[in-house]
């Protein structure tokens, strides 16, 4: 699993709301009810979703915040506030050890985001799976599957 | 193709039947039997032999559901080489096609292969045999469960028992109806290769039945049409993203 600053989640945004969208289409839930018998539950794509796009806003944010050497954007017009806020971010760049993968202030948000969408994600998986198999898995593939045909040897 | 003799030998490990799946072949039967042309391009100028090799490649490379397949079983060793792995013949009774598990090899009856659709579910409900061959030590010829089970997959993930196809078969029926298809076509494709009885038959489907039709690899779900099916291509592409941040 990428750890630290290398997390993203499992699925590009743009996939969880296809999903979401095609879980709530009428068409899916008339397949689902011909298949399954109950109606399609679909509030868990959009929960991740939601998710998915706050962090994705919150990383872009806090991207913005810590960008090593490059002062935090003014811009036309902005308040002493703002530029408070960007000193602020500063000190935020010098709380992050890269190091330890640790970090502080703006980065704790994320992690709530990271935990629901692995959450998620897994109990997708273990759903998947909780099924055993009927036959034993390979550990490679059938000796004869690029051999030519019994035919072809003949010739 | 149960039982059938010729250049084959065992005969396919698994098969699918016909059975009225296409109204479009059963429609002019007399027409069929007097040699009169086809409607359409391809019945004028081609041999059942060309038309089936120029819609095969078709599906090779434009049906998602196949796409997917055949990605799928290149991850797993078993890339696929259409001369190698297709065989386009003519086959007794109403069998569309088949999987050679003794030599690894999809045939297509080019003479019950009637148009294009047709041939995107049979070859994408082959490939589905001949990725369970490819991933698993399925026993095709001694272990009537591991058979089942294939065919419970192909049926349930091939799009032979979507709600449309089962009106057209003047079967009609909603909830939960998909499964009650699976089952049927499940057992009538084992009749179709194996000499047993319809209750064996049906004592494997029932007892594989809960593992196999919840097995949906490659695709991770049921692909009810191509947009699913894009979808599970575009997860599988993604897989390597998806396990290292979950």
């Amino acid at each position: 699993m990428a750890e630290g600053g290398g997390w993203q989640p499992p699925r590009p945004c743009e996939a969880y709301r296809a999903e979401w969208e095609l879980c709530s289409s009428a068409g899916h839930f008339l397949r689902h009810y011909y298949v399954h018998g109950e109606r399609p539950a679909c509030g868990q794509w959009r929960r991740d979703l939601d998710s998915c796009r706050e962090w994705e806003e919150r990383r872009s944010a806090e991207a913005q915040v810590t960008r090593p050497g490059v002062p935090s954007p003014e811009r036309p017009g902005t308040s002493p506030g703002a530029r408070d806020a960007g000193r602020r971010g500063r000190a935020l760049k010098k709380g992050f050890d890269s190091s330890l993968h640790v970090c502080w202030g703006a980065c704790f948000d994320l992690y709530p985001l990271k935990r629901s969408l692995r959450e998620s994600e897994q109990a997708r998986v273990r759903a998947a799976r909780k099924h055993g198999l009927v036959w034993a898995p390979r550990q490679s593939p059938p000796a004869d599957w690029h051999l030519p045909l019994p035919q072809d040897n003949d010739r | 193709m149960a039982g059938a003799p010729g250049e084959r030998g065992p005969g396919p490990a698994a098969g699918e039947q016909l059975q009225q799946q296409h109204v479009g072949c059963q429609v002019f039967p007399e027409r069929l039997a007097q040699g009169k042309p086809q409607q359409g391009f391809l019945s004028s100028f081609f041999t059942n032999n060309q038309k089936c090799q120029l819609m095969l490649l078709q599906t090779l490379e434009t049906n998602p559901y196949v796409k997917l397949l055949l990605d799928a079983m290149k991850h797993s060793g078993c890339a696929v080489n259409k001369e190698r792995h297709f065989s386009c013949e003519d086959c007794n009774g109403n069998v569309s096609g088949g999987f050679d598990a003794s030599v690894s090899q999809i045939v297509l009856c080019q003479n019950n292969i009637c148009n294009q659709a047709h041939m995107n579910r049979v070859v994408t409900h082959e490939l589905i045999h001949a990725f369970d061959h490819c991933r698993a030590h399925v026993d095709w010829f001694t272990n009537v469960r591991h058979l089942a089970c294939s065919e419970v997959r192909a049926a349930n993930l091939s799009g032979d028992c979507s709600l449309l196809n089962e009106i057209l078969r003047l079967h009609f029926g909603l909830k939960q109806h998909h499964q009650t298809c699976v089952r049927d076509r499940a057992i009538r494709s084992i009749l179709a290769v194996r000499n047993i009885s319809k209750e064996v038959a049906q004592k494997a489907v029932d007892e594989v039945f809960e593992s196999c039709f919840n097995d949906h690899e490659p695709f991770g779900r049921i692909p009810h049409n191509k947009t699913y099916a894009r979808y599970a291509h575009r997860d599988f592409q993604n897989r390597d993203r998806y396990y290292s941040n979950i």
